[in-house]
C-alpha cells in the first residue's frame, strides 16, 4: 500500500481492495482510509452504512445546510434520540421531517459522495477495526454493496475527466456574466453568490450542503457556458503527478484538500477517551452548527 | 409498485444533480447506470426548455420514445438538491404511454414517502 495506483476504472487500487475485502469478510466495524483527504467507511455485516471524509459534506451537513431539516426539528429529534436511545434516522422519519425513501436516497448519495472524494484524492493506507466505534448519527439500513459503490465512483470520476476546472481552484464568476435576464436557476444562483474568487468547489459544497461531485459537475457546466472562471488555479504539480503515476485531476484534488481547512479530530478523540457514547454525536452536532472547518460565512 | 405497470421492465429513482441511481428494481443491464445519468441530463435540459421563469409551471414529466422502448420520467419536485426522477423503462410493444404515465404518477409520491 501507499502506492497511489489507479485501476483503469480510476478507483485507487488500495481503496477498491479494502472495500471489497471488508464486504467479503462481512465486516461490522470501520474501515479507516489514510490519504488525502482520506476518511472512514462504516460497515454492518459487510454492507456500507455510512462514510465520512473531510473532503465532502456528510449527510448531517447536507440535511441541515440545505434547509431540508430545520434547526428546531433537528434539535427536537436529536434530544429525543439521545434521551430514548432511538436511532436518529427513525426520529427524523417519525417526526415527518423527512420521508423514509427520501432519507434512504440522501444517505446513499452522501456515502457515494464521500467515497468519491476519497477516490478522487490519494489513498496511502487503510486498516479495519471491528471494535465498537462511534457511528454517524444517521446511517443507511441495509447498507450499500461495495460493488455498486465502486462502480458508481468509477462512473463519477469518468464523468468528471473532461472538466477543465480543478478541485482546488479558487472559483469566481466571469466578468460580466451576471446580467439582467440571465437564467441562473438550478442552483447556479447560489453558486454564483458564493463564488468570490476565494472559495474552492469543496468550500462551496460545504457552504451549500450539496455533494462535492454535484458541485464540480455544475461548476464545469458553468465554466463551459462562460459563466465561471478559475480565479486561482493554485500551484501546479504536473511533474510530481507524473512521477507518482497519478491522473492529473486526482493529484490536484489531493493537493487542494491538503491546503484547505480540515475538521479537527481532537474533539471526537477526547470524547472517545472519555468513554461516552453520546458525546461524539454531540460534538458532530456542534461542528455542524458552528461550521468548524467549513466555508460557512466565508471561511476563506 | 412501478414494475406492476404493464410493459415496465426497469424502474429507478435517479438523482438529477449527479445522475446516480439511488434505488432500482427490475432487470437493469450493465449499462443502466449510464442510461440513468443520461436521463438526469435530459431532466435538466427539459427543465430549461420552458424558458426563463417557467411560465407554464415546473417540469412534471417527460418521455422519450424509440422504435422499441418508452422511457418515462416523473420528476419529484421539492426534493433536496435538484430533485429526483422516477424513471421507468417500458417495452413499447407491451406498454401504453398514457396508461403508464397515469399509473407512475399515482405511485410516485409513495416512492420517497
Amino acid at each position: 500500500m501507499g502506492t497511489p495506483d489507479h485501476h483503469a476504472d480510476n478507483v485507487p487500487g488500495p481503496l477498491r481492495q479494502a472495500l471489497l475485502g471488508c464486504a467479503a469478510d462481512r465486516l461490522s466495524g470501520v474501515l479507516r482510509v489514510a490519504g488525502r483527504p482520506g476518511g472512514t467507511v462504516h460497515f454492518s455485516d459487510g454492507g456500507i452504512i455510512a462514510a465520512e471524509t473531510p473532503g465532502a459534506p456528510g449527510l448531517e451537513v447536507i440535511l441541515f445546510r440545505s434547509g431540508r431539516v430545520d434547526e428546531l426539528g433537528w434539535d427536537a429529534a436529536f434530544a429525543a434520540a439521545a434521551a430514548t436511545g432511538r436511532e436518529m434516522r427513525n426520529e427524523l422519519i417519525g417526526r415527518e421531517l423527512v420521508g423514509a425513501g427520501e432519507l434512504e436516497a440522501l444517505s446513499r448519495l452522501a456515502i457515494a459522495d464521500a467515497v468519491f472524494a476519497m477516490a478522487y484524492g490519494t489513498v496511502e493506507d487503510y486498516r479495519t477495526e471491528t471494535s465498537a466505534s462511534a457511528a454517524p448519527m444517521v446511517t443507511l439500513e441495509p447498507g450499500d454493496e461495495a460493488g455498486w459503490l465502486l462502480a458508481e465512483t468509477s462512473r463519477r470520476i469518468r464523468s468528471l475527466s473532461p472538466f477543465a476546472g480543478r478541485a482546488h481552484a479558487r472559483i469566481a464568476m466571469a466578468p460580466g456574466a451576471v446580467r439582467p435576464g440571465l437564467p441562473v436557476s438550478g442552483g447556479r444562483d447560489k453558486l454564483a453568490a458564493l463564488a468570490d474568487g476565494r472559495r474552492t468547489p469543496r468550500d462551496l459544497a460545504f457552504a451549500l450542503g450539496r455533494g462535492v461531485y454535484a458541485t464540480l459537475l455544475e461548476l464545469g457546466r458553468m465554466q463551459a457556458d462562460g459563466l465561471m472562471i478559475v480565479a486561482d488555479p493554485g500551484p501546479a504539480r504536473p511533474a510530481e503527478a507524473a512521477a507518482a503515476g497519478l491522473p492529473p485531476a486526482a493529484a490536484d484534488s489531493a493537493e487542494a484538500i491538503e491546503s484547505l481547512p480540515r475538521r479537527r479530530r481532537d474533539h471526537a478523540s477526547a470524547a472517545v477517551r472519555a468513554g461516552t457514547r453520546d458525546l461524539p454525536a454531540a460534538f458532530r452536532l456542534l461542528r455542524l452548527r458552528y461550521g468548524e472547518g467549513t466555508a460557512s460565512g466565508g471561511a476563506k | 409498485m412501478v414494475l406492476a405497470v404493464d410493459g415496465v421492465q426497469v424502474a429507478a429513482l435517479v438523482d438529477i444533480a449527479t445522475g446516480t441511481v439511488v434505488r432500482s428494481a427490475g432487470d437493469a443491464g450493465p449499462g443502466f447506470a449510464d442510461t440513468a445519468a443520461c436521463v438526469a441530463e435530459e431532466a435538466r435540459a427539459c427543465r430549461a426548455a420552458p424558458g426563463p421563469g417557467s411560465p407554464g409551471g415546473e417540469l412534471d414529466e417527460f418521455s422519450v420514445m424509440t422504435t422499441s422502448r418508452i422511457h418515462l420520467a416523473r420528476v419529484l419536485n421539492g426534493r433536496p438538491g435538484e430533485g429526483l426522477v422516477l424513471f421507468a423503462d417500458l417495452d413499447k410493444a407491451r406498454g401504453n404511454l398514457a396508461l403508464a404515465s397515469l399509473r407512475v404518477g399515482e405511485v410516485a409520491a409513495a416512492v420517497v414517502a
